[in-house]
C-alpha cells in the first residue's frame, strides 16, 4: 500500500476543499459591497411603490395584516422585519364579476 | 407422448426462476423486502429507498436478464431493460440531473447572508478524507477507499456519481449505505453533537440574517460555477448542473423550466436512478465482506463529518466571541434539509425559543458544494 499517496491525497484533499470554499466565501462576502450602491437604489423605491396605494384601515384583523405583510415581503424578496412598514390595508374592489370569480375558483380547485 | 409432455414441463421448470434460485439471491430478496418495509412503514427516505429496494428485488430474480447486455454473437439480440436504463448511472448522467433539480429547489440566501458558513461546509468534509485513510488501512484500493469515504459527504447523488466513475462494482453497497445513513441523520447526529458541545454553547442565539437582494442571488450561481469549475474541473458536471438549476430558479424569467427541473425532471430521474442503483446490487457483488466493511466505514465517515463540523463550529464560536452556535456545524454534512433540522431540534431542546434552522441552512447547502468539490478532487486524482 502506497502510504505517501494516501496521505498526500488526504492532506491535499482537505486543503483544496477548504481553499476553494474560503475563496468562495471571500467572493460572496465581497460582491454585495461592490453592487451595494446599485442595489440600494433599486430596492428603496420599490418599497415606496407598495406603500403608496395603501390608505385608511377598514380591516382590523391582525392575522390578515400579518399575512398580507408577509406576502408583500415575499414579493419584495426582503425580510418583513427589515424595511417594510404596512401602515394600512384596504379592501380593493373586485375587478371581475362575481360569476367569473366563482368560475375561476372552481377551475382552480 | 406422455414422456414428451413430461420433458417439456421439466424443461420449462429448468428455465424458471425457481429452479435457478440461489440461496444468496433468496437473502437479497429478503433484504429488499426489508428495505421496502423500511421505506413504507418507517418512511426512511421512501422517495429513493422504494425504487432502490424494488430494483434490488427485480435483479435478484434469476433468468429475467434485466441487466444483461446485448448479445455479441451477431444476432442483434438487445440487452435487458435495466441494462439500458443503468447507462444513465454508468455514464454519470443521472446524478448531475438530480443536482439540476436540487439547485432549482435550493435557496442559497442563508449562505449568501452568512458567507462564513461556507467554512463549516468545508469542515464537515474532513470525514470523507479520514475515512479514505481508514478504508485504505482495511485493504481497499485507493479508488474504492475514495468511493467509501464520500459516503461521509452525506450526499446521495455525489456518492453515486463518484462511485460510478471510480469503482462501479461497489455502486449498490455505497448507494444503499449513503441513503440509509442520510435517513438515519436524526439518530446518528444528536449524540455526537451533544457530546462535543457544552449546554452553554448549545443555547447560543444567533443574530438574524440580513436580507439578500435579488441581484446577489442571481449572481451567486454564476460566481460559484466560474470559480469552482475553474478550480476543480472534475466537479463541473455536479456543480455546473446545481448552479444551472439555481439560476433557473433565481432568474425569475423561466419559472416553467425551474418548476420542470424541481418536479417532473427530478421525479423521473429519481425513479430511474433508484431502480438502476437497486439493480446494481446483484447477490454476487453485494453479499460480500466488502459490503459489511462499507456499511461500517460509511457510519464512521458520517460520524467524523458531523464531529469535525461541530468542532469547527466551536472554533468559529470562540473566534467570533460566542456569536456562532456550534450546533450549526453538524449541518455541514449535506443531507439537505434533514441535517439543518437536526441542528434546529437539538438547539431547541436546550432553549425552546432558539431558531437555528435558517442559520443551519447555510452550512447545509455549503455542504452540498463542499462534497461535490471533494468528489471532484478524488475523481481527478484517482481516476
Amino acid at each position: 500500500m502506497d502510504w505517501s499517496l494516501i496521505l498526500t491525497i488526504t492532506i491535499a484533499g482537505i486543503l483544496i476543499v477548504f481553499t476553494s470554499l474560503v475563496l468562495l466565501a471571500v467572493c460572496v462576502y465581497l460582491y454585495p459591497k461592490i453592487i451595494k450602491k446599485k442595489a440600494s437604489k433599486v430596492i428603496v423605491p420599490d418599497i415606496n411603490e407598495y406603500q403608496e396605494p395603501v390608505v385608511t384601515a377598514d380591516e382590523t384583523d391582525e392575522e390578515l395584516i400579518a399575512v398580507i405583510t408577509a406576502a408583500i415581503a415575499a414579493q419584495e424578496g426582503t425580510s418583513y422585519t427589515s424595511k417594510l412598514v404596512v401602515r394600512s390595508i384596504r379592501r380593493a374592489k373586485a375587478s371581475s364579476p362575481v360569476w367569473n370569480s366563482i368560475g375561476r375558483l372552481e377551475a382552480l380547485n | 407422448m406422455i414422456s414428451d409432455l413430461f420433458n417439456t414441463i421439466t424443461e420449462l421448470f429448468k428455465n424458471s426462476g425457481f429452479y435457478n434460485l440461489d440461496y444468496r439471491q433468496i437473502i437479497m430478496i429478503l433484504i429488499s423486502c426489508f428495505l421496502i418495509y423500511l421505506a413504507i412503514a418507517k418512511k426512511y427516505e421512501p422517495l429513493l429507498l422504494l425504487p432502490i429496494a424494488f430494483g434490488m428485488l427485480l435483479v435478484n430474480l434469476p433468468g429475467s436478464g434485466l441487466m444483461a447486455g446485448p448479445l455479441d454473437d451477431g444476432s442483434g439480440t438487445p440487452g435487458g431493460l435495466l441494462y439500458y436504463l443503468s447507462m444513465g448511472l454508468k455514464l454519470g448522467i443521472f446524478p448531475p440531473l438530480i443536482f439540476l433539480g436540487i439547485g432549482a429547489m435550493t435557496d442559497f440566501g442563508p449562505l449568501i447572508a452568512n458567507p462564513k458558513s461556507l467554512l463549516l461546509g468545508a469542515a464537515a468534509q474532513v470525514g470523507i478524507f479520514i475515512t479514505f485513510i481508514g478504508a485504505s488501512i482495511l485493504g481497499f484500493t485507493p479508488q474504492e477507499a475514495g468511493s467509501i469515504g464520500i459516503i461521509g459527504g452525506a450526499d446521495g447523488p455525489t456518492a453515486i456519481y463518484l462511485t460510478s466513475k471510480l469503482s462501479p462494482h461497489l455502486l449498490g453497497a455505497i448507494a444503499i449505505a449513503a441513503y440509509s445513513y442520510m435517513a438515519l441523520v436524526p439518530i446518528i447526529q444528536p449524540p455526537i453533537m451533544r457530546l462535543l458541545t457544552t449546554k452553554k454553547e448549545r443555547m447560543i442565539r444567533m443574530e438574524q440574517l440580513r436580507s439578500v437582494s435579488k441581484i446577489e442571488k442571481i449572481l451567486y450561481p454564476v460566481v460559484v460555477s466560474v470559480l469552482v469549475c475553474l478550480l476543480i474541473p472534475a466537479a463541473t458536471p455536479l456543480i455546473g448542473m446545481l448552479m444551472l438549476g439555481n439560476l433557473l430558479r433565481e432568474s425569475g424569467v423561466v419559472e416553467r423550466l425551474s418548476k420542470a427541473a424541481q418536479n417532473e425532471l427530478m421525479n423521473i430521474v429519481t425513479i430511474f436512478l433508484g431502480v438502476t442503483v437497486g439493480a446494481s446490487s446483484a447477490a454476487s457483488t453485494f453479499l460480500t465482506l466488502e459490503t459489511m466493511g462499507i456499511i461500517v466505514l460509511g457510519l464512521v465517515a458520517f460520524a467524523i463529518g458531523t464531529a469535525s463540523g461541530v468542532l469547527f463550529g466551536k472554533l468559529m464560536c470562540a473566534l467570533s466571541g460566542g456569536k456562532i452556535n456550534p450546533l450549526i456545524g453538524s449541518a455541514g454534512v449535506s443531507a439537505v434539509p434533514m441535517a439543518a433540522r437536526v441542528s434546529q431540534k437539538v438547539g431547541q431542546e436546550e432553549n425552546p425559543s432558539n431558531y437555528l434552522l435558517m442559520h443551519a441552512m447555510g452550512p447545509n447547502v455549503a455542504g452540498v458544494i463542499g462534497s461535490a468539490i471533494a468528489a471532484g478532487i478524488l475523481l481527478s486524482i484517482l481516476s
